[in-house]
C-alpha cells in the first residue's frame, strides 16, 4: 500500500499536475454554484480542452471538476434555494430554511466540512477496494462484462429515479444513438441516412452538453430564472456552528459517509441516489422527524457528506472495471478513452501511476477545496448575484466553443442546440436524460461484448446464464426489473382499491 | 383516461422502435454465431416497442413531468444565436463568433440592459481569446476576413 501511495505522490505531486488540480477543483466549485450548467456539461466542454494534456493531469482536472462541483452545489442549494447540482436539490430542503433562519453562514460551512470528510471516506474506498476489485475483474471475460453492463444500465434505471419504464427507454435511446455511425466490423453504415458527417457516430461530448447544458438553460430561461432575487452577503463570523450543531452532526455525517460509499461504488447508481438515501435514512433515524425541512442539520450534513462520498467512490467501477457509476462518470470514461486509455482490471497493473496519482491528487483537491471554500464564500455569493441573463449567454458561448474545437466542425455546433432543444421535449415529457448518456457509453462496448461472447459459445445464447458469474448478474438484473416494476403495480392496486373503498363507503 | 404525456412519450418510443427496427432489417442480421450490423439495431428497435406500450400505464415516479411553458422568444434567440456562431466561427474567426452569440442570446431574456449585454460581450471575448487561444492553444483563428 505505501509503495502504491509513493507511485501516487510522485506522480500527482508535478507542477502541472498540481496546477491541472487547482483550475479543476476551482473551475469546478464554481460550476456546482452555478445553478444551471453543472459538472457533467462542464467535464464534457472541458473535454476538447484537455487533449493538449497528458492523460493523468487531464483525468486529474477533470476529476477535480468533479468532486469540486459538489462541494460548489450546496451554495447555491443553501443560498437561493436554487439547485446548482442534482445531488444538491436535497441539502436545499434544509439548508435553504436555515438561510432564512440567519444561519446560512453555519450552513455553509457545516457543508463543507461534511464534504471534506465524505470524500476522503470516498478515497479511502477507492484506494482499498479499487485493486481488490480489479484482480477479481480478471475472471471476466465478454459474457460475464455484457451481463455486468446490462446490470448497470437496468440498475440506474430502475433505482435511479424518475419512472423506471420511462427509464429504460431513454437507456435503449442512448444505446441506439451509440450505434449511429460505421459498424467497426462491418463498414456499414448504420442510422446516418447519407449525412456523411455522422459517419464517425455523435460525439459523446455534443449530446452531454446539448441535453445537459442547452437544455437547463433553456428551461430555465422559459422558467423565468433569468430574473431571480439577488443573495444577500454573508460575514465571516456567523459562519462558526455552536457545539450543539457539532455534536448534532457527527453521526449524520458518518451515516452519509457509509451509504454514499456503497452507493458510489455500486454501477449504475450513484451520488444523486446517495444523497436521497442519506436523507430519508436520517429522517427515519431521528427522534424528532418533524424538525427536517425546517432547518434540522442533520438533513444537511447527511446528503452532503454523502455525496461527496458517492463522488469519489464513484471511480472504483469506472476505474476498475470500466463500468461509470452515473452520467458523469460515464463522460470520464469516454475522456479516458479518447486519451488512448482503456479502464478495467487491467489499468491498476500497467498504468500504477495513472491510477495512483489520481487517488492521490483527489486528496490533494479536497484539501484545496477546504481551503479555497471557506474564506471564498463571499466571492461566489457576489458571482451568484450577476443575473442569470448575462450568465447564460457567456455559458452558451463556452459551450459553442467547446463543442467546435473537436473537430472544427459548424455542424457539430448544430448537433448541440438540435440536442439542447431534444432534451427540452424530453423534460415536458419527463424522460430523465442521465440514462441516455450511460446508454451512449455503454452501448458500443455491449454490443462489442455480445458479439464476441456469441462467436466464443459458437452462436449459443445460453452462454449468458451458464457461465456462473454472468448467471448471477443477469439474475440481479431480473430481479431488480421484477422488483420495480412490481412495486409500481402493487401500490397501483392498493390505490385503486382504496379509492374503490372510499367510493363505496361514500355511497349512500 | 390516458395521461397526454404518457401517450406523447409512447409514440416517441414508438417512432424510435419502428426506426430502429427498420435500419437493423435493412442490413445484414447475421446468425446467432456470428451477429451481424443489423442485429443490435433490430433488439433494440424491438426493446424500444415493448417499452411503448409500457409507456401507455406508466405513472409518475420522482421525475414528473415539467410543464414549462414554451415560449417562442427564447427558442428563436437560442437557436440564431447557435446558427450565428457555426457560421461565424468559419468564416469570420472567434471574436466576432463569440460577439455575435452573446449579443443575439441576450435577446431570449427581455429587458437584458445594452451597455450590460455589449460589456459582456467584449468580456467574455477577451477572456476566451485568453483561455483557449492563448492558454490552450486550440486551433481558432481570432479575426478572419474571408
Amino acid at each position: 500500500m505505501l509503495e502504491n501511495l509513493l507511485i501516487g505522490f510522485e506522480a500527482a505531486l508535478t507542477l502541472t499536475g498540481l496546477l491541472c488540480c487547482f483550475f479543476g477543483v476551482t473551475l469546478g466549485t464554481f460550476i456546482g454554484v452555478l445553478p444551471g450548467v453543472g459538472p457533467l456539461a462542464t467535464i464534457a466542454i472541458l473535454l476538447p480542452a484537455t487533449f493538449g494534456l497528458d492523460p493523468g493531469n487531464a483525468l486529474i482536472m477533470l476529476a477535480g471538476v468533479y468532486y469540486g462541483a459538489q462541494y460548489g452545489g450546496s451554495t447555491a442549494s443553501i443560498l437561493l434555494n436554487l439547485p446548482g447540482t442534482a445531488t444538491s436539490a436535497v441539502t436545499a430542503l434544509d439548508g435553504y430554511p436555515m438561510a432564512q433562519q440567519g444561519r446560512a453562514g453555519v450552513a455553509l460551512f457545516m457543508t463543507t466540512i461534511a464534504s471534506f470528510l465524505g470524500s476522503v471516506f470516498g478515497i479511502v474506498v477507492v484506494g482499498f477496494f479499487a485493486p481488490l476489485l480489479a484482480s477479481a475483474a480478471l475472471e471476466f471475460s465478454a459474457a460475464e462484462y455484457f451481463s455486468l453492463m446490462l446490470f448497470g444500465l437496468v440498475a440506474a434505471a430502475t433505482v435511479g429515479g424518475g419512472t423506471p419504464v420511462k427509464s429504460l427507454s431513454m437507456v435503449v435511446v442512448g444505446l441506439i444513438l451509440g450505434l449511429v455511425g460505421i459498424d467497426v466490423n462491418t463498414a456499414e453504415f448504420r442510422f446516418t441516412y447519407g449525412v456523411m458527417e455522422l459517419a464517425d457516430g455523435i460525439n459523446l461530448v455534443i449530446i452531454a452538453t446539448g441535453v445537459f447544458g442547452v437544455t437547463e438553460i433553456v428551461t430555465g430561461i422559459m422558467k423565468g430564472m433569468d430574473r431571480q432575487a439577488v443573495p444577500h452577503s454573508i460575514s465571516l463570523r456567523s459562519m462558526l456552528p455552536a457545539h450543539d450543531d457539532w455534536k448534532k452532526s457527527w453521526f449524520p455525517m458518518s451515516r452519509g459517509m457509509g451509504i454514499g460509499a456503497f452507493f458510489g461504488a455500486l454501477p449504475g447508481t450513484g451520488s444523486t441516489i446517495a444523497s436521497f438515501m442519506a436523507y430519508a435514512v436520517e429522517i427515519k433515524m431521528s427522534k424528532r422527524p418533524e424538525r427536517f425541512g425546517k432547518g434540522a442539520i442533520e438533513g444537511l450534513v447527511a446528503p452532503e457528506s454523502a455525496n461527496n462520498s458517492a463522488a469519489q467512490a464513484a471511480f472504483v467501477p469506472t476505474l476498475t472495471l470500466g463500468i461509470p457509476g452515473d452520467a458523469v462518470m460515464a463522460v470520464m470514461l469516454g475522456a479516458l478513452m479518447i486519451h488512448g486509455i482503456i479502464p478495467g482490471p487491467l489499468l491498476i497493473q500497467e498504468q500504477p501511476q495513472l491510477f495512483w496519482g489520481l487517488i492521490v491528487s483527489f486528496f490533494i483537491g479536497n484539501l484545496m477545496l477546504l481551503v479555497l471554500n471557506l474564506p471564498l464564500i463571499g466571492i461566489w455569493v457576489r458571482i451568484l448575484s450577476v443575473s442569470p441573463r448575462y450568465l447564460f449567454p457567456a455559458i452558451l458561448v463556452f459551450i459553442c466553443i467547446g463543442v467546435f474545437s473537436i473537430r472544427s466542425s459548424p455542424f457539430d455546433v448544430m448537433m448541440v442546440l438540435a440536442f439542447g432543444l431534444i432534451g427540452f421535449g424530453m423534460r415536458r415529457v419527463g424522460f430523465p436524460p442521465a440514462p441516455l448518456l450511460l446508454g451512449l457509453v455503454l452501448g458500443p462496448m455491449m454490443e462489442e461484448n455480445l458479439r464476441r461472447a456469441l462467436l466464443i459459445a459458437r452462436g449459443d445464447p445460453t452462454v449468458f446464464v451458464t457461465r456462473p458469474l454472468s448467471a448471477v448478474f443477469i439474475g440481479l438484473t431480473a430481479l431488480i426489473l421484477i422488483l420495480t416494476l412490481s412495486r409500481g403495480r402493487l401500490s397501483r392496486k392498493s390505490r385503486t382499491a382504496k379509492a374503490m373503498k372510499e367510493q363505496s363507503d361514500a355511497a349512500p | 383516461m390516458l395521461k397526454r404525456t404518457n401517450i406523447v412519450a409512447s409514440s416517441v418510443m414508438v417512432m424510435v422502435g419502428i426506426a430502429a427496427v427498420n435500419e437493423g432489417m435493412s442490413l445484414d442480421i447475421g446468425s446467432m454465431r456470428r451477429i451481424g450490423p443489423g442485429f443490435t439495431p433490430l433488439l433494440l428497435g424491438g426493446s424500444a416497442l415493448v417499452l411503448a406500450v409500457a409507456l401507455l400505464f406508466s405513472r409518475d415516479g420522482d421525475i414528473q413531468p415539467e410543464p414549462v411553458k414554451a415560449a417562442i422568444r427564447p427558442f428563436l434567440s437560442i437557436g440564431a444565436a447557435f446558427a450565428a456562431f457555426a457560421f461565424a466561427i468559419a468564416h469570420f474567426g472567434l471574436v466576432p463568433a463569440v460577439i455575435a452569440t452573446i449579443v443575439i442570446s441576450s435577446f431570449a431574456s427581455p429587458g437584458s440592459r445594452w451597455s450590460n449585454v455589449t460589456l459582456l460581450a467584449l468580456g467574455v471575448a477577451g477572456v476566451t481569446a485568453v483561455i483557449f487561444r492563448f492558454g490552450l492553444h486550440l486551433p481558432l483563428p481570432l479575426f478572419q476576413w474571408v
